[in-house]
């Protein structure tokens, strides 16, 4: 569904991404992994099409990132870092704007918006201007205008950064809940998040890809079975007691 | 190269193409314009047009135009350079018309080059703008033969004479055939006596000469000028004769000017029951008047009355002055500004679309039918105009004139055209001479050299009159005024007499050219209300002076009764009664005061009405409409709050968000 | 070229301008400045001259504009830069062309309502006179497109900084080099350093010359050449920018 073929960006001189390429399917929920200032971000904004790709491909259902941008914009939905919205707005009239941008028939729209405030359980601020919100509520509102053209492929940069464990629980449930028809990317650099939701997770450190597999792979490179102590190994290279890589 | 590099190279060659693009566009499609002015000020008129095409030799043109030392001057130069692009484009739309006769260079000279001696050689005048930097904006244009005519400094505020400016200079270097325009008048309009530089001694000297008057000079730019003598006894080998102010001709000399019409002459007279130009009003005072009854006599027969003492007056035409430096300015029934509605009646090339004339003491023209003359008005009043006798020291009061004044039904005439075979005013022959009759010898060949002269009964061809009603018109304090660069014309008095000139000539190309102009836009709203406050005052002045009079009278009476005895009681009721009519007319000049103030605070009421409505009106409307617009939202909204509502309502709801979108 | 997506981001655009303090804000300053401008006691004052003409009111447009559209132009790319909403605009099928132009003609409209808002005037002069109308419209359709111009600058100079404040100072310095280029003491300022060939080039770029002319009466093919050129290359750079830095 998702192919990346070794793609690269570099801001001046400095290389924020380099050849990373993986594949995913419908279905999955795959996990990216890194330090902050690794790469996840730059990677996450190349396949949504924001960032253009220095060197590399990005095939969303066939569609090229680079030469078909528009179609493959289609299938994807998109929280950015930090859950940007248009402030000014009242939620519904963001939803149902982002709605006619994402091109849902005008009939539609109604039905959809509502559809999916009760999805991500906004109703009961639903009549508010974002600006007022909560952290975790402007994070589902971000979350609702992804999913409201129904895309196949759900794109999340940190969505629960900065989100009190409740939130976060409630994220993560919903996301599981997500994969089930859809194929969901998740940046995150919380390691239990990755143990908790991600059907396989990929580790990038300073813009190249380290590691590629099920978090269970990951965790039996330890004998303590212990998480971090293997992203420390891969990411920063020096050897800690107990983890074979 | 890097993405990045390629995008900077981008953005920089656009950069330029941009520069590029706008510097070479904006030159290159300069000349296709379109006019949006009534006016169209800024296409060339018709006369231009057909003046290029007659065209038949090369003119040079030089435009000197120190534009680097402009770019270099303040910020009020910019009028100035603004106003050079608007003669260049000009210049370029007369070389396209011109089938290339017409060669225009373009220079800038800088300070101490052999273009600057040139520009200074052809008589251009310099400015100095710094200690280095001089300024020159003029024009030569050079023909064939090599004769040079030059525009020594184009102002910008003359912005609408230009084209005619250049057009006659154009004109002037083409050097054709002139035409004669002879000048026979009472007063000193020519004096060829003394040549410009002897003047200019006698006055270093402390002398007073008089000049010619202005007019005559503008028509001497095309056409040659000559006085003809109060003596002459016959006239001759002129195209067109200005008659002005005629009183005091001797009869040979209207017989003379009698027979010069009948014998296809064309005239221009300039009549006026007070001509406050005659200098020996100035001196002597009284009123000077023309035509007296010899000349009136020839007017009679071309069916043109100028009724004696009464003037043509318009509230609505009056200018604002004062007539004494002591007395507030008001409105002066004397000063006529003839707008377009003076001229919009005649399609006539000599007053057709003229608005901006001043006249003083207008007189007011009837015409009579006579067979065989074909009148037509050139200048009138308005609807509202009337026609007001007055005289002797009412002249100088502008208020008696004003409340003396009632508004008529119907325009009065200021000047008519008339046309077609006149009669003879003399058809007994020549008159006789009075004192020289019997003179010797030569008085005799004289007189029989006249006989030879066949005596003309009547107009073997059609000709032609204009008669203004207004000698003040012409003259030098009417038609303009000073300007740093010496007198500039002030309206289009001077354009008239030029127009009236040509047309009787037959040469109208320069006509049209010169009435282009500025159309005046006052505002007729404001000029109705003073009327009206005017009129308000006028009511109750007349109101007071009734009352004084009254008064009076009372008293005159009491007097009367006094010579009967019982002094003491009657001066006691006449204090009584003086006292009485003291505070009446306090009271009534108060009202008086009410009414100016009231017409007064009318307009500046209709000032701040619209000061209100183009500032706080609209800025109030945006915040009312800000305010709905934000509570409309917020409600709408709101019914979004509650998430316990049913699905169906919820549906409904989101259908009014849906629509608006 | 203009799809749903393009509609539907320019209602939201040109919408956004009343649903914010900020339009209303621009709407109160420039109507109640340029009418207080044309009606200010004093030479040249509306009222006093008596001439059924908007030379007095049109005077001032260009100063206003210069003042107010820069604020207008600062926002449009350097607040979504900043909240980082530009993510969700390119994430949506829309392309940068289409998102530039669409926003700067939103604003433009925005504007032009501002400029329309001054009509009162109209019915002032019809009231008091007899006005020259061919010369009013030319006089209108000169502001909307000096707004235009300036607009440009400001959208391209929006995109160049994520801070409103520096996007805003430099379009009112771009724009009053473009306005006054051809102003004595500029060109003088010039030529100290350039040939006089570029001297004059200069003095090709001036606004305020074109603006004048219209406003005058005229109008000549270069003038809408002239604004149509410095809006579509200010736009094109805009456009370039956001391709560039968009991501940083």
């Amino acid at each position: 569904m998702i192919e990346v073929k070794s793609i690269s960006k570099s801001f001046d001189d400095i290389k924020a991404v380099s050849d990373i390429s993986f594949k995913a399917n419908q279905g999955e929920v795959l996990g990216f992994l890194g330090p902050n200032g690794a790469g996840k971000s730059t990677t996450m904004k190349i396949v949504t099409g924001f960032v253009e790709p220095t060197m590399g491909d990005v095939s969303v259902c066939g569609h090229s990132i680079v030469s078909d941008t528009l179609e493959a914009q289609k299938i994807i939905g998109y929280v950015p870092e930090n859950a940007p919205l248009y402030e000014e707005m009242y939620v519904v009239e963001f939803l149902t704007q982002i709605a006619s941008f994402r091109e849902v028939p005008q009939e539609e729209i109604k039905n959809r918006v509502a559809e999916i405030i009760k999805k991500c359980a906004l109703e009961s601020v639903q009549g508010q201007i974002i600006d007022t919100l909560s952290k975790g509520y402007k994070r589902r509102v971000s979350l609702a205008q992804a999913l409201i053209h129904d895309p196949k492929v759900l794109i999340l940069d940190e969505p629960t950064d900065g989100l009190d464990p409740n939130q976060k629980a409630e994220v993560r449930s919903m996301i599981k809940e997500l994969a089930r028809e859809k194929l969901v990317l998740v940046s995150t650099h919380i390691l239990e998040e990755v143990e908790a939701i991600c059907d396989r997770c990929i580790i990038i450190g300073e813009g190249k890809k380290l590691f590629e597999g099920t978090p269970s792979e990951l965790k039996a490179k330890s004998d303590k079975q212990r998480i971090d102590d293997v992203f420390r190994v891969i990411t920063t290279g020096r050897p800690i007691e107990g983890v074979a890589i | 190269m890097t993405k990045k590099q390629e995008n900077y190279l981008r953005a920089i060659l656009s950069l330029f193409s941009m520069v590029f693009l706008l510097y070479s566009g904006t030159t290159l499609l300069k000349r296709v314009k379109i006019d949006f002015t009534e006016e169209r000020l800024y296409a060339l008129s018709d006369g231009t047009k057909s003046i290029l095409a007659k065209l038949d030799s090369p003119i040079k043109l030089k435009l000197y135009y120190s534009k680097t030392a402009a770019q270099k001057g303040t910020e009020g130069l910019r009028v100035f350079n603004n106003h050079f692009t608007y003669i260049r484009e000009l210049l370029r739309d007369y070389v396209a018309n011109s089938r290339n006769n017409i060669e225009l260079e373009v220079i800038d000279p800088r300070p101490d080059t052999p273009e600057e001696e040139d520009a200074l050689a052809y008589g251009l005048r310099k400015f100095h703008l710094t200690e280095t930097e001089t300024y020159f904006f003029g024009i030569v244009a050079e023909n064939e033969s090599g004769t040079e005519k030059i525009i020594e400094f184009f102002d910008p505020a003359q912005k609408g004479n230009t084209e005619y400016e250049l057009t006659k200079l154009i004109y002037s270097a083409l050097n054709p055939k002139k035409k004669i325009i002879g000048v026979l008048s009472s007063l000193d309009v020519i004096n060829e006596e003394v040549s410009p530089y002897v003047a200019q001694i006698m006055r270093m000297q402390g002398k007073s000469v008089q000049d010619s008057w202005l007019v005559t000079n503008l028509a001497r730019e095309f056409h040659e000028v000559k006085k003809i003598a109060l003596d002459s006894e016959q006239i001759s080998g002129t195209d067109v004769l200005v008659v002005i102010h005629p009183k005091g001709f001797s009869e040979r000399l209207n017989y003379a000017i009698d027979q010069y019409l009948l014998g296809g002459g064309k005239l221009l007279v300039f009549v006026d029951p007070a001509a406050i130009s005659d200098p020996s009003v100035a001196t002597a005072g009284g009123v000077s008047s023309s035509p007296d009854p010899g000349f009136a006599k020839l007017m009679e027969k071309w069916g043109i009355e100028l009724k004696p003492k009464t003037f043509a007056g318009d509230k609505h035409l009056s200018a604002s002055g004062r007539f004494d430096p002591n007395q507030p300015p008001g409105r002066l029934l004397a000063i006529m500004r003839c707008n377009q509605a003076c001229t919009q009646g005649n399609d006539s090339p000599i007053t057709g679309g003229l608005n901006n004339l001043t006249m003083v003491f207008p007189g007011a023209l009837v015409k009579k039918d006579v067979e065989g003359i074909k009148h037509s008005a050139l200048l009138a009043t308005t609807d509202r105009g009337n026609s007001y006798t007055a005289s002797g020291f009412q002249l100088n009061r502008p208020q008696i004139l004003w409340r003396k004044f009632s508004e008529g039904t119907e325009p009065v005439v200021m000047a008519y055209k008339s046309v077609g075979k006149f009669k003879t005013a003399y058809p007994d022959g020549i008159p006789p001479d009075g004192k020289k009759e019997k003179k010797g010898k030569k008085a005799k060949a004289a007189k029989a050299q006249k006989k030879k002269a066949e005596h003309l009964m009547e107009s073997k061809k059609e000709s032609a009159v204009v008669i203004v009603a207004d000698v003040d018109i012409i003259n030098d304090q009417f038609a303009f005024k000073r300007s740093f660069l010496g007198p500039a014309i002030a309206n289009q008095n001077s354009t008239l007499f030029l127009n009236a000139v040509e047309a009787l000539i037959g040469s109208v190309d320069l006509l049209s050219v010169r009435t282009k102009g500025m159309v005046s836009r006052p505002f007729n709203a404001i000029t109705a209300i003073e009327l009206e406050a005017e009129k308000g005052t006028k009511d109750k002045v007349r109101e007071i002076n009734a009352s004084i009079a009254k008064v009076q009278a009372e008293l005159s009476q009491l007097g009367r009764k006094a010579n009967e005895g019982n002094i003491a009681i009657l001066q006691n009721v006449g204090l009584k009664k003086k006292k009485q009519l003291a505070k009446q007319i306090a009271g009534l000049k108060r009202e008086l005061r009410e009414v100016k103030r009231s017409g007064r605070e009318r307009i500046e009421g209709i000032g701040k009405f619209f000061q209100l409505l183009n500032t706080v009106f609209i800025p109030i409307i945006v915040i009312i409409l800000g305010i709905w617009y934000s509570n409309r939202r917020k409600w709408r909204m709101s019914q979004f709050g509650a998430p316990q509502e049913e699905k169906p309502v919820e549906n409904k709801v989101l259908k009014s968000v849906g629509g608006e979108v | 070229m203009i799809n749903r997506v393009c509609k539907e981001l320019f209602w939201k655009e040109f919408s956004s301008y009343f649903k914010t303090p900020l339009g209303y804000v621009f709407l109160v300053i420039f109507l109640f400045g340029t009418g207080y401008l044309t009606f200010e006691p004093g030479r040249g004052s509306f009222f006093i001259m008596r001439e059924a003409s908007l030379t007095s009111f049109f005077a001032y447009i260009p100063w206003m504009l210069l003042l107010l559209v820069p604020a207008v132009g600062m926002r449009l790319w350097a607040e979504e830069r900043k909240s980082g909403t530009i993510e969700l605009m390119f994430t949506l099928p829309i392309t940068i062309r289409q998102a530039v132009l669409t926003k700067f003609f939103a604003s433009w409209a925005f504007i032009s309502v501002a400029i329309l808002g001054t009509f009162p005037i109209l019915f002032t002069v019809a009231y008091l006179g007899d006005p020259d109308w061919g010369v009013i419209f030319l006089g209108y359709l000169g502001s909307f497109l000096v707004a235009g111009s300036f607009l440009a600058v400001g959208c391209f100079f929006s995109a160049l900084s994520k801070n409103q404040v520096i996007s805003f100072i430099l379009s009112i310095v771009a724009c009053s080099v473009i306005l006054m280029a051809a102003s004595p003491p500029v060109l003088d300022f010039i030529s100290t350093f350039s040939p006089k060939f570029v001297v004059d080039v200069f003095e090709s770029l001036s606004v305020l010359n074109h603006f004048e002319l219209m406003q005058r009466g005229v109008l000549q093919m270069s003038n809408i050449w002239f604004f149509a050129v410095t809006i579509g290359c200010w736009l094109y750079g805009n456009m370039i920018l956001l391709k560039e830095n968009r991501a940083s």
